[in-house]
């Protein structure tokens, strides 16, 4: 499943980026890393982008980017 | 800031740094012995540090992307000015944005004597991942444990000595809006750039040997091309990546230009 599928107030843990160098990157450098805990906080009203708390921060994405990070449950 | 008070009463007692070592800000400097650059996260205080070190009065604020050039200041500590170069924040080194370039090319090319990477000691995890970027290009680093008086008042704890030998370089735990721990920047900075301090910069050991023989052999090509280039093995890392950006600034020859006017100046073709 991807991260756009996780329900609201839910927490999953990523398994891969499936998207190419640089946005990949800038993913990576916000801490969306493979194996990073994220947790949906908040949807944008009039939908397109979901907030994820992440490494103590969040980080709101559009759901383009939401749809390529493929999630799983945590493990723990 | 309890825990800070102690830390001032142990280094009132502990004298390895000479007491009476003032910072004396100097605002510009036309002859400068050192050059530090001053990186870190957006909002992590840096433009707080450099103000408090060089006596400026450049604008401070809450919000992220302040910075978009870079600012230069002095100070004079232990009879050497040192010039300060304040850099916008940056997440990575690998820039997005023109004012993220700035930081990144400076950082990479500027050849600064000692960066000192600012981080939020309160989000200290996203932070670390600048630092290690950093490491792996320079040795000369201090880490600013910034925001501490934030850090304490939410209870949280910092074991500096295990992440100062974790990543093999010095750790100055510090508050820069309350004037706590400038002194020790200072002395650290001051040592290291005297080669006082043994650095061992934490660095991704393990690289699989075929990738790094196509590193190596784009090393050679990049240098042969770009002679006295600095960070060949960066530049070639971000090649095969497939940055963009990296890319068509070494076939243009203008990576570094925020710098130096581009790498064929650098390279003195």
């Amino acid at each position: 499943m991807s991260a756009t599928d996780i329900p609201i107030g839910e927490t999953a843990c990523i398994a891969a980026l499936n998207m190419e160098a640089p946005e990949k990157r800038r993913l990576m450098d916000m801490g969306f890393c493979p194996g990073a805990e994220i947790q949906r906080v908040l949807d944008a009203p009039l939908g397109g982008t979901i907030a994820f708390r992440i490494r103590g921060t969040v980080i709101a994405l559009r759901d383009e980017q939401t749809d390529k990070i493929e999630v799983t449950p945590c493990k723990n | 800031m309890q825990e800070l008070k102690q830390a001032s009463k142990a280094c009132d007692a502990c004298g390895s740094c000479q007491k009476g070592d003032k910072i004396a800000p100097l605002r510009r400097a036309d002859k400068a012995d050192y050059v530090i650059a001053l990186a870190g996260n957006p909002n992590t205080g840096k433009s707080t540090v450099f103000n408090a070190l060089t006596g400026m009065r450049q604008h401070v604020g809450n919000w992220p992307g302040k910075t978009v050039v870079r600012e230069e200041g002095a100070f004079r500590f232990r009879e050497k000015v040192f010039r300060l170069v304040d850099l916008p924040g940056t997440y990575s080194l690998l820039s997005n944005s023109m004012d993220e370039e700035v930081a990144r090319d400076f950082v990479l090319f500027g050849r600064p004597d000692c960066t000192v990477v600012v981080v939020d000691a309160t989000a200290l995890e996203r932070n670390l991942a600048l630092v290690l970027q950093i490491l792996e290009i320079t040795e000369n680093v201090v880490i600013a444990l910034n925001l501490m008086d934030e850090v304490e008042r939410r209870g949280i704890r910092i074991d500096d000595r295990a992440l100062a030998r974790d990543l093999g370089v010095p750790v100055v735990a510090m508050s820069a809006r309350n004037k706590k721990g400038l002194t020790e920047l200072a002395a650290t900075v001051d040592d290291v750039v005297h080669g006082l301090v043994a650095l061992k910069p934490r660095r991704i050991e393990s690289i699989d040997p075929s990738i790094d023989q196509v590193v190596r052999s784009l090393v050679k090509e990049i240098e042969k091309e770009y002679p006295g280039v600095d960070n060949a093995r960066w530049i070639a890392l971000r090649l095969l990546e497939g940055d963009p950006g990296v890319e068509a600034e070494i076939r243009s020859g203008t990576l570094g230009k925020a710098v130096h006017g581009g790498l064929s100046l650098a390279g003195g073709q």
